[in-house]
Protein backbone atom coordinates (compact mmCIF):
# COMPACT_ATOMS: atom_id res chain seq x y z
CA UNK A 1 0.00 0.00 0.00
CA UNK A 2 1.40 3.14 -0.77
CA UNK A 3 1.71 5.87 2.04
CA UNK A 4 2.11 9.01 1.63
CA UNK A 5 1.78 12.46 4.20
CA UNK A 6 -0.36 14.76 2.37
CA UNK A 7 -3.58 13.65 -0.10
CA UNK A 8 -4.85 16.31 -2.15
CA UNK A 9 -8.22 15.76 -3.53
CA UNK A 10 -8.82 17.86 -6.84
CA UNK A 11 -6.06 19.35 -9.37
CA UNK A 12 -7.25 22.90 -10.00
CA UNK A 13 -5.75 26.39 -9.10
CA UNK A 14 -6.43 25.58 -5.14
CA UNK A 15 -5.30 21.78 -5.51
CA UNK A 16 -1.93 22.61 -7.53
CA UNK A 17 -1.01 25.07 -5.39
CA UNK A 18 -1.54 22.79 -2.55
CA UNK A 19 -0.31 19.88 -3.25
CA UNK A 20 2.98 22.19 -4.64
CA UNK A 21 3.44 24.05 -1.32
CA UNK A 22 3.18 20.73 0.72
CA UNK A 23 5.58 18.48 -1.16
CA UNK A 24 8.21 22.06 -1.11
CA UNK A 25 7.94 21.18 2.84
CA UNK A 26 9.12 17.72 2.26
CA UNK A 27 5.91 16.14 2.54
CA UNK A 28 5.01 12.89 0.55
CA UNK A 29 2.21 14.09 -1.55
CA UNK A 30 -0.20 12.58 -4.06
CA UNK A 31 -2.93 15.09 -5.97
CA UNK A 32 -5.11 13.49 -7.47
CA UNK A 33 -7.38 14.89 -10.14
CA UNK A 34 -10.79 13.66 -12.25
CA UNK A 35 -9.55 15.11 -15.69
CA UNK A 36 -6.37 14.88 -18.04
CA UNK A 37 -4.84 18.61 -16.98
CA UNK A 38 -4.10 20.73 -13.49
CA UNK A 39 -6.08 24.14 -13.46
CA UNK A 40 -9.52 23.43 -12.97
CA UNK A 41 -11.97 26.53 -14.13
CA UNK A 42 -8.50 27.70 -15.74
CA UNK A 43 -8.35 25.24 -17.41
CA UNK A 44 -11.36 22.67 -18.32
CA UNK A 45 -13.67 25.19 -18.04
CA UNK A 46 -11.72 27.66 -20.25
CA UNK A 47 -12.02 30.00 -17.56
CA UNK A 48 -9.49 33.45 -19.00
CA UNK A 49 -9.17 36.04 -16.74
CA UNK A 50 -7.55 35.59 -12.80
CA UNK A 51 -9.44 37.80 -10.78
CA UNK A 52 -8.24 38.32 -7.01
CA UNK A 53 -4.78 38.39 -7.34
CA UNK A 54 -4.63 42.23 -6.87
CA UNK A 55 -5.73 44.36 -4.20
CA UNK A 56 -8.25 46.90 -5.07
CA UNK A 57 -6.96 49.74 -6.15
CA UNK A 58 -7.40 53.15 -3.81
CA UNK A 59 -7.34 55.26 -6.82
CA UNK A 60 -6.99 55.15 -10.84
CA UNK A 61 -3.33 55.86 -10.70
CA UNK A 62 -2.50 53.67 -8.73
CA UNK A 63 -0.81 50.08 -10.10
CA UNK A 64 -1.58 47.12 -9.38
CA UNK A 65 -0.54 45.25 -6.48
CA UNK A 66 -0.38 41.68 -5.42
CA UNK A 67 -2.57 40.31 -2.73
CA UNK A 68 -0.74 37.44 -1.89
CA UNK A 69 2.86 36.71 -2.13
CA UNK A 70 4.28 33.37 -2.80
CA UNK A 71 2.51 30.71 -5.26
CA UNK A 72 -0.09 33.19 -6.52
CA UNK A 73 2.32 35.41 -7.23
CA UNK A 74 4.80 32.98 -8.24
CA UNK A 75 2.07 30.87 -10.72
CA UNK A 76 1.50 34.76 -12.01
CA UNK A 77 5.27 34.93 -12.98
CA UNK A 78 5.02 31.77 -14.40
CA UNK A 79 2.02 32.22 -16.47
CA UNK A 80 3.35 35.91 -18.02
CA UNK A 81 6.36 33.63 -19.15
CA UNK A 82 4.42 31.63 -21.17
CA UNK A 83 3.77 34.30 -23.36
CA UNK A 84 0.41 34.47 -22.05
CA UNK A 85 -0.36 37.88 -20.59
CA UNK A 86 1.09 41.21 -20.90
CA UNK A 87 -0.03 42.27 -17.15
CA UNK A 88 -2.55 43.47 -15.29
CA UNK A 89 -5.11 45.01 -16.90
CA UNK A 90 -7.99 47.24 -15.12
CA UNK A 91 -11.43 46.76 -15.27
CA UNK A 92 -13.40 49.27 -14.02
CA UNK A 93 -12.50 48.77 -9.86
CA UNK A 94 -10.92 46.29 -10.15
CA UNK A 95 -7.01 44.58 -11.71
CA UNK A 96 -7.36 41.38 -13.56
CA UNK A 97 -4.61 38.78 -15.15
CA UNK A 98 -6.03 37.55 -18.43
CA UNK A 99 -4.50 34.66 -19.20
CA UNK A 100 -4.99 31.55 -21.49
CA UNK A 101 -6.27 28.30 -20.36
CA UNK A 102 -3.56 26.15 -22.66
CA UNK A 103 -1.12 28.26 -21.00
CA UNK A 104 -2.16 27.58 -17.10
CA UNK A 105 -2.27 23.87 -17.99
CA UNK A 106 1.34 24.22 -19.47
CA UNK A 107 2.57 26.06 -16.62
CA UNK A 108 1.04 23.86 -14.27
CA UNK A 109 2.79 20.69 -15.79
CA UNK A 110 5.99 22.29 -15.65
CA UNK A 111 5.83 23.21 -11.99
CA UNK A 112 4.69 19.88 -10.53
CA UNK A 113 7.52 18.19 -12.79
CA UNK A 114 10.16 20.21 -11.09
CA UNK A 115 8.69 19.58 -7.62
CA UNK A 116 10.21 16.59 -5.19
CA UNK A 117 8.25 14.58 -3.09
CA UNK A 118 4.88 15.23 -5.44
CA UNK A 119 3.00 12.42 -7.21
CA UNK A 120 0.25 13.34 -9.97
CA UNK A 121 -2.60 10.95 -10.48
CA UNK A 122 -4.84 12.28 -13.44
CA UNK A 123 -8.01 10.36 -14.51
CA UNK A 124 -8.15 9.54 -10.86
CA UNK A 125 -11.25 10.12 -8.83
CA UNK A 126 -11.61 9.67 -4.98
CA UNK A 127 -13.47 6.71 -4.74
CA UNK A 128 -13.55 6.16 -0.35
CA UNK A 129 -11.90 7.96 2.46
CA UNK A 130 -11.95 6.67 6.04
CA UNK A 131 -13.96 8.74 8.75
CA UNK A 132 -10.59 9.54 10.17
CA UNK A 133 -8.93 10.61 6.87
CA UNK A 134 -6.22 8.33 7.08
CA UNK A 135 -7.22 5.61 4.24
CA UNK A 136 -8.71 6.30 1.03
CA UNK A 137 -9.04 4.33 -2.00
CA UNK A 138 -8.45 5.91 -5.50
CA UNK A 139 -9.76 4.78 -8.79
CA UNK A 140 -9.19 5.56 -12.35
CA UNK A 141 -11.46 3.66 -14.57
CA UNK A 142 -13.21 0.85 -12.56
CA UNK A 143 -8.95 0.22 -11.37
CA UNK A 144 -8.83 0.51 -7.83
CA UNK A 145 -6.00 1.64 -5.62
CA UNK A 146 -5.80 1.95 -1.61
CA UNK A 147 -3.52 4.04 -0.05
CA UNK A 148 -2.61 5.29 3.51
CA UNK A 149 -2.03 9.13 4.32
CA UNK A 150 -1.51 11.44 7.43
CA UNK A 151 -4.16 14.55 6.07
CA UNK A 152 -6.21 15.17 3.55
CA UNK A 153 -6.63 19.07 1.45
CA UNK A 154 -10.20 18.52 -0.13
CA UNK A 155 -9.45 21.10 -3.24
CA UNK A 156 -12.69 18.96 -5.20
CA UNK A 157 -14.71 22.41 -5.40
CA UNK A 158 -17.57 20.39 -4.15
CA UNK A 159 -16.10 19.43 -0.62
CA UNK A 160 -16.51 16.04 -2.10
CA UNK A 161 -13.54 14.08 0.20
CA UNK A 162 -15.07 15.48 2.95
CA UNK A 163 -18.57 14.37 2.75
CA UNK A 164 -17.49 10.98 1.51
CA UNK A 165 -15.12 10.50 5.05
CA UNK A 166 -18.67 11.61 6.34
CA UNK A 167 -17.29 15.18 7.59
CA UNK A 168 -20.25 17.94 7.50
CA UNK A 169 -20.69 20.52 4.90
CA UNK A 170 -23.33 23.20 4.04
CA UNK A 171 -25.13 24.19 0.47
CA UNK A 172 -26.97 27.75 -0.01
CA UNK A 173 -30.71 26.71 -1.35
CA UNK A 174 -30.57 26.23 -5.39
CA UNK A 175 -32.41 29.40 -6.26
CA UNK A 176 -29.00 31.38 -4.42
CA UNK A 177 -26.53 29.25 -5.60
CA UNK A 178 -24.18 31.34 -8.36
CA UNK A 179 -25.19 30.48 -11.87
CA UNK A 180 -22.57 28.49 -14.29
CA UNK A 181 -20.65 30.11 -16.58
CA UNK A 182 -20.38 27.79 -20.26
CA UNK A 183 -17.43 29.28 -21.97
CA UNK A 184 -16.43 28.47 -25.45
CA UNK A 185 -13.39 29.65 -28.02
CA UNK A 186 -14.25 31.24 -31.83
CA UNK A 187 -11.61 30.63 -33.98
CA UNK A 188 -11.47 33.87 -37.37
CA UNK A 189 -12.55 36.51 -35.57
CA UNK A 190 -11.24 40.32 -36.32
CA UNK A 191 -10.06 41.46 -33.16
CA UNK A 192 -10.93 44.92 -33.95
CA UNK A 193 -14.85 44.10 -33.46
CA UNK A 194 -14.07 43.47 -30.17
CA UNK A 195 -12.18 46.45 -29.01
CA UNK A 196 -13.44 49.38 -27.08
CA UNK A 197 -17.37 50.29 -28.11
CA UNK A 198 -17.25 47.48 -30.52
CA UNK A 199 -18.30 44.48 -27.67
CA UNK A 200 -21.43 47.44 -27.15
CA UNK A 201 -22.34 46.80 -30.72
CA UNK A 202 -22.17 43.18 -30.26
CA UNK A 203 -23.82 43.27 -27.28
CA UNK A 204 -26.93 45.60 -29.25
CA UNK A 205 -26.71 42.87 -32.36
CA UNK A 206 -27.25 39.51 -30.15
CA UNK A 207 -30.01 41.63 -27.79
CA UNK A 208 -31.81 42.09 -31.09
CA UNK A 209 -31.35 39.11 -31.97
CA UNK A 210 -33.18 37.73 -28.83
CA UNK A 211 -35.75 40.45 -28.94
CA UNK A 212 -36.88 39.29 -32.36
CA UNK A 213 -36.59 35.86 -31.21
CA UNK A 214 -33.99 34.44 -33.73
CA UNK A 215 -31.70 33.86 -30.87
CA UNK A 216 -33.08 31.91 -27.43
CA UNK A 217 -33.05 33.77 -24.47
CA UNK A 218 -30.30 32.06 -22.42
CA UNK A 219 -28.36 34.00 -25.09
CA UNK A 220 -28.52 37.03 -23.69
CA UNK A 221 -25.81 38.38 -21.85
CA UNK A 222 -23.04 36.32 -23.75
CA UNK A 223 -19.82 38.42 -23.21
CA UNK A 224 -16.58 38.19 -25.71
CA UNK A 225 -13.00 39.02 -25.05
CA UNK A 226 -10.04 38.36 -27.30
CA UNK A 227 -7.91 35.67 -26.09
CA UNK A 228 -4.66 38.02 -26.90
CA UNK A 229 -3.66 34.87 -29.85
CA UNK A 230 -4.53 35.66 -33.94
CA UNK A 231 -7.91 35.65 -34.27
CA UNK A 232 -9.49 33.70 -31.49
CA UNK A 233 -12.30 35.24 -29.18
CA UNK A 234 -14.01 33.68 -25.67
CA UNK A 235 -17.69 33.71 -24.88
CA UNK A 236 -18.85 33.59 -21.93
CA UNK A 237 -22.56 32.71 -21.22
CA UNK A 238 -24.14 32.21 -17.39
CA UNK A 239 -26.63 29.64 -17.93
CA UNK A 240 -30.03 29.95 -16.78
CA UNK A 241 -30.17 26.99 -14.37
CA UNK A 242 -34.04 26.36 -12.71
CA UNK A 243 -33.37 24.12 -10.18
CA UNK A 244 -30.04 24.47 -10.22
CA UNK A 245 -28.31 21.66 -8.56
CA UNK A 246 -24.22 21.92 -9.09
CA UNK A 247 -23.97 18.20 -7.40
CA UNK A 248 -26.83 16.03 -9.41
CA UNK A 249 -25.72 14.57 -13.11
CA UNK A 250 -29.02 14.98 -13.92
CA UNK A 251 -28.75 18.83 -13.97
CA UNK A 252 -24.75 18.90 -15.09
CA UNK A 253 -25.95 16.81 -18.21
CA UNK A 254 -28.77 18.80 -18.84
CA UNK A 255 -26.44 22.03 -18.44
CA UNK A 256 -23.23 20.90 -20.55
CA UNK A 257 -25.65 20.23 -23.14
CA UNK A 258 -27.93 23.46 -22.97
CA UNK A 259 -24.24 25.34 -23.16
CA UNK A 260 -22.96 23.43 -26.31
CA UNK A 261 -26.72 24.85 -27.92
CA UNK A 262 -26.26 27.95 -27.21
CA UNK A 263 -23.36 27.93 -28.37
CA UNK A 264 -23.97 27.17 -31.23
CA UNK A 265 -26.81 29.55 -31.78
CA UNK A 266 -24.57 32.63 -30.81
CA UNK A 267 -22.04 31.63 -33.41
CA UNK A 268 -24.43 30.48 -36.15
CA UNK A 269 -25.92 34.14 -35.60
CA UNK A 270 -22.72 35.74 -35.05
CA UNK A 271 -21.22 34.49 -38.44
CA UNK A 272 -24.68 34.93 -39.93
CA UNK A 273 -25.44 38.38 -39.32
CA UNK A 274 -22.39 40.27 -37.53
CA UNK A 275 -19.53 42.09 -39.09
CA UNK A 276 -16.22 40.57 -38.11
CA UNK A 277 -17.46 36.98 -37.73
CA UNK A 278 -18.21 35.91 -41.03
CA UNK A 279 -15.37 33.86 -40.96
CA UNK A 280 -15.52 32.72 -37.57
CA UNK A 281 -16.30 29.24 -36.15
CA UNK A 282 -16.34 27.79 -32.81
CA UNK A 283 -13.21 26.23 -32.07
CA UNK A 284 -12.84 25.04 -28.74
CA UNK A 285 -15.58 23.49 -26.08
CA UNK A 286 -15.20 22.98 -22.47
CA UNK A 287 -14.14 20.06 -20.94
CA UNK A 288 -17.00 20.75 -18.69
CA UNK A 289 -19.08 23.86 -17.55
CA UNK A 290 -17.85 26.53 -14.31
CA UNK A 291 -19.54 25.95 -11.60
CA UNK A 292 -18.92 28.51 -9.16
CA UNK A 293 -20.81 27.57 -6.06
CA UNK A 294 -21.55 23.92 -4.42
CA UNK A 295 -20.64 22.20 -1.20
CA UNK A 296 -18.69 24.41 1.57
CA UNK A 297 -17.05 22.59 4.55
CA UNK A 298 -17.86 23.26 8.03
CA UNK A 299 -14.91 24.64 9.48
CA UNK A 300 -13.59 25.88 12.88
CA UNK A 301 -14.51 29.18 11.92
CA UNK A 302 -16.80 30.58 9.13
CA UNK A 303 -15.87 33.41 6.95
CA UNK A 304 -18.59 35.68 7.26
CA UNK A 305 -20.54 38.49 4.29
CA UNK A 306 -19.76 41.30 7.18
CA UNK A 307 -16.10 40.35 7.50
CA UNK A 308 -15.52 40.75 3.43
CA UNK A 309 -17.64 43.92 3.98
CA UNK A 310 -15.22 45.12 6.64
CA UNK A 311 -11.69 43.76 5.37
CA UNK A 312 -11.71 41.68 8.88
CA UNK A 313 -8.33 40.65 10.48
CA UNK A 314 -7.60 37.73 11.91
CA UNK A 315 -4.35 36.49 13.90
CA UNK A 316 -4.48 33.18 12.58
CA UNK A 317 -4.58 35.02 8.92
CA UNK A 318 -3.17 33.32 6.21
CA UNK A 319 -4.01 35.02 2.94
CA UNK A 320 -6.20 37.93 1.74
CA UNK A 321 -9.49 37.76 0.25
CA UNK A 322 -9.52 40.93 -2.12
CA UNK A 323 -12.12 40.05 -4.86
CA UNK A 324 -15.47 42.11 -4.17
CA UNK A 325 -18.38 39.68 -3.67
CA UNK A 326 -19.37 38.94 -7.12
CA UNK A 327 -22.95 37.76 -7.13
CA UNK A 328 -24.53 36.22 -10.00
CA UNK A 329 -27.73 34.59 -8.68
CA UNK A 330 -29.50 35.30 -11.75
CA UNK A 331 -27.90 34.91 -15.04
CA UNK A 332 -28.38 38.78 -15.90
CA UNK A 333 -24.48 39.58 -15.11
CA UNK A 334 -22.70 40.21 -11.60
CA UNK A 335 -23.90 41.87 -9.26
CA UNK A 336 -20.19 43.23 -7.44
CA UNK A 337 -20.67 44.01 -3.69
CA UNK A 338 -17.09 46.04 -2.65
CA UNK A 339 -16.11 46.32 1.20
CA UNK A 340 -15.96 49.21 2.69
CA UNK A 341 -13.14 51.55 2.09
CA UNK A 342 -11.75 48.74 -0.77
CA UNK A 343 -10.07 47.10 2.29
CA UNK A 344 -8.56 43.68 1.67
CA UNK A 345 -10.43 40.61 4.10
CA UNK A 346 -7.77 38.51 6.00
CA UNK A 347 -8.77 34.67 5.98
CA UNK A 348 -8.23 32.91 9.04
CA UNK A 349 -6.81 29.32 8.85
CA UNK A 350 -9.35 28.06 10.64
CA UNK A 351 -11.85 28.28 7.96
CA UNK A 352 -9.25 25.71 5.98
CA UNK A 353 -9.44 23.53 8.48
CA UNK A 354 -12.81 20.74 9.17
CA UNK A 355 -14.46 21.72 12.37
CA UNK A 356 -14.01 17.93 13.36
CA UNK A 357 -11.21 16.57 12.01
CA UNK A 358 -7.64 18.20 12.62
CA UNK A 359 -6.28 16.20 9.69
CA UNK A 360 -8.53 17.41 6.46
CA UNK A 361 -7.98 21.02 5.45
CA UNK A 362 -10.24 22.53 2.63
CA UNK A 363 -8.82 25.14 -0.04
CA UNK A 364 -10.15 27.08 -2.84
CA UNK A 365 -14.06 27.31 -2.96
CA UNK A 366 -15.17 24.80 -0.61
CA UNK A 367 -13.49 26.51 2.42
CA UNK A 368 -15.74 27.81 4.96
CA UNK A 369 -17.98 30.53 4.41
CA UNK A 370 -20.86 31.90 3.37
CA UNK A 371 -22.63 32.15 0.26
CA UNK A 372 -21.78 35.71 0.13
CA UNK A 373 -18.39 35.64 1.11
CA UNK A 374 -17.61 32.43 -1.20
CA UNK A 375 -18.85 34.60 -3.92
CA UNK A 376 -15.53 36.59 -3.53
CA UNK A 377 -13.17 33.75 -2.05
CA UNK A 378 -13.85 31.27 -4.93
CA UNK A 379 -12.11 33.57 -7.78
CA UNK A 380 -8.83 32.20 -9.18
CA UNK A 381 -6.40 33.82 -7.58
CA UNK A 382 -7.37 33.56 -3.66
CA UNK A 383 -7.75 29.90 -4.49
CA UNK A 384 -4.37 30.02 -5.65
CA UNK A 385 -3.52 31.52 -1.80
CA UNK A 386 -5.75 29.43 0.13
CA UNK A 387 -4.44 26.23 -1.71
CA UNK A 388 -0.91 26.93 -0.97
CA UNK A 389 -1.96 27.99 2.81
CA UNK A 390 -4.17 24.41 3.05
CA UNK A 391 -0.86 22.49 1.57
CA UNK A 392 1.61 24.07 3.96
CA UNK A 393 -0.89 23.57 6.93
CA UNK A 394 -1.40 20.02 5.77
CA UNK A 395 2.27 19.14 4.88
CA UNK A 396 3.32 20.66 8.98
CA UNK A 397 0.33 19.05 10.45
CA UNK A 398 1.66 15.53 8.52
CA UNK A 399 5.54 15.85 9.67
CA UNK A 400 5.11 17.90 12.81
CA UNK A 401 1.30 16.78 14.51
CA UNK A 402 0.74 21.07 13.94
CA UNK A 403 0.42 23.62 12.25
CA UNK A 404 -0.09 27.67 13.01
CA UNK A 405 -0.28 30.44 10.91
CA UNK A 406 2.95 31.97 11.26
CA UNK A 407 4.78 29.13 10.23
CA UNK A 408 2.62 29.16 6.73
CA UNK A 409 3.21 33.12 6.52
CA UNK A 410 6.78 32.46 7.48
CA UNK A 411 7.37 29.90 4.53
CA UNK A 412 5.40 31.54 2.29
CA UNK A 413 7.31 34.95 2.78
CA UNK A 414 10.54 32.34 1.76
CA UNK A 415 9.11 32.01 -2.10
CA UNK A 416 10.27 34.42 -4.44
CA UNK A 417 8.13 35.09 -7.53
CA UNK B 1 -29.69 71.60 -18.80
CA UNK B 2 -29.20 70.38 -15.20
CA UNK B 3 -29.40 74.01 -13.72
CA UNK B 4 -33.69 74.12 -15.25
CA UNK B 5 -34.44 70.58 -13.33
CA UNK B 6 -37.54 69.55 -15.11
CA UNK B 7 -39.99 67.51 -13.49
CA UNK B 8 -40.81 64.52 -16.23
CA UNK B 9 -36.94 64.61 -16.90
CA UNK B 10 -36.06 63.98 -13.60
CA UNK B 11 -38.49 61.19 -13.08
CA UNK B 12 -37.10 59.06 -16.10
CA UNK B 13 -33.81 59.41 -14.16
CA UNK B 14 -34.96 58.86 -11.31
CA UNK B 15 -36.79 55.26 -12.67
CA UNK B 16 -33.61 54.26 -14.16
CA UNK B 17 -31.59 54.83 -10.52
CA UNK B 18 -34.54 52.39 -9.55
CA UNK B 19 -34.52 50.12 -12.17
CA UNK B 20 -30.63 49.95 -12.14
CA UNK B 21 -30.29 49.13 -8.52
CA UNK B 22 -33.28 46.99 -8.23
CA UNK B 23 -32.81 44.54 -11.57
CA UNK B 24 -29.34 44.84 -12.74
CA UNK B 25 -26.78 46.20 -10.43
CA UNK B 26 -25.22 46.03 -6.96
CA UNK B 27 -25.15 49.98 -6.72
CA UNK B 28 -22.86 51.77 -4.01
CA UNK B 29 -25.66 53.32 -1.22
CA UNK B 30 -24.80 57.06 -2.94
CA UNK B 31 -25.76 55.72 -6.22
CA UNK B 32 -27.36 58.46 -8.29
CA UNK B 33 -27.76 59.60 -11.80
CA UNK B 34 -24.74 61.01 -12.51
CA UNK B 35 -22.44 57.94 -10.93
CA UNK B 36 -19.79 56.06 -13.00
CA UNK B 37 -21.83 52.77 -14.29
CA UNK B 38 -18.66 51.08 -14.44
CA UNK B 39 -17.52 52.08 -11.65
CA UNK B 40 -21.20 50.54 -10.17
CA UNK B 41 -20.05 47.13 -12.24
CA UNK B 42 -21.82 47.50 -15.74
CA UNK B 43 -20.07 45.48 -17.99
CA UNK B 44 -20.90 44.17 -21.99
CA UNK B 45 -23.19 41.53 -20.09
CA UNK B 46 -24.54 44.05 -18.26
CA UNK B 47 -25.26 46.79 -20.93
CA UNK B 48 -27.43 43.83 -22.88
CA UNK B 49 -29.43 43.13 -20.10
CA UNK B 50 -29.66 46.86 -19.76
CA UNK B 51 -30.56 48.15 -23.00
CA UNK B 52 -33.38 44.83 -23.55
CA UNK B 53 -34.82 46.09 -19.62
CA UNK B 54 -35.07 49.86 -20.94
CA UNK B 55 -36.50 49.03 -24.87
CA UNK B 56 -39.08 46.94 -22.90
CA UNK B 57 -40.06 49.42 -20.83
CA UNK B 58 -39.53 52.71 -22.80
CA UNK B 59 -40.89 50.95 -26.12
CA UNK B 60 -38.09 52.96 -27.46
CA UNK B 61 -35.24 51.34 -29.59
CA UNK B 62 -31.73 52.18 -29.24
CA UNK B 63 -29.77 52.38 -32.25
CA UNK B 64 -26.46 50.53 -32.68
CA UNK B 65 -24.80 53.74 -33.78
CA UNK B 66 -25.64 55.26 -30.21
CA UNK B 67 -23.87 51.86 -28.39
CA UNK B 68 -20.98 54.29 -26.96
CA UNK B 69 -19.18 53.29 -23.83
CA UNK B 70 -19.52 56.99 -23.38
CA UNK B 71 -23.37 56.77 -23.74
CA UNK B 72 -23.75 54.69 -20.96
CA UNK B 73 -21.49 55.95 -18.66
CA UNK B 74 -24.36 57.41 -16.36
CA UNK B 75 -27.75 57.26 -15.69
CA UNK B 76 -28.05 60.44 -17.21
CA UNK B 77 -26.34 59.84 -20.29
CA UNK B 78 -28.53 57.07 -20.65
CA UNK B 79 -31.95 59.12 -19.84
CA UNK B 80 -30.96 61.26 -22.48
CA UNK B 81 -30.78 58.38 -25.32
CA UNK B 82 -33.96 57.54 -24.12
CA UNK B 83 -35.24 60.29 -25.13
CA UNK B 84 -33.49 61.25 -27.95
CA UNK B 85 -34.61 57.15 -29.11
CA UNK B 86 -38.62 58.20 -28.21
CA UNK B 87 -38.08 61.73 -29.64
CA UNK B 88 -36.95 60.03 -33.24
CA UNK B 89 -39.85 57.47 -33.03
CA UNK B 90 -42.79 60.39 -32.41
Amino acid sequence: MHVFDVLVVGGGSAGLAAAVSAARLGARTLLIERGGSLGGTASAALVHSICGLYRLPDSPENPPVLANTGFAAEFASRLTALGGPAGPIRMGRVDVLLQHPTAFARAADAVVKETPNLEIRFHTELLQVSSDFLNATISCRGRTESLSTRTVVDASGDAAATVLGGGESEMAPSERLQRPAFIFAMHGVEPAVLQDDGRLKIARRIATGVQSQVLPKGALGAAFRWSGRGTEAFVTIDLDAPDYDPLDAHCLTRLEMLGRELAGCVADFLQREVTGFSQSFISALPSRIGVRESRRIVGKYRLETHDLETGAQFDDAIALATWPMELRETNRGPRLRYPDNNRPCEIPLRALRARDHGNLFAAGRCIASSHEAQASTRVIGTCLATGEAAGMGAALFALNGECDAAAIRAHREKIKA
Amino acid sequence: MASQPNSAFESLEHQLVSLISERLLETRPDFNADSNLYDNGLDSMAIMQLLVLVEEKYRVAIPEGDLTRQNFSTTRHLAELIRESSARAA
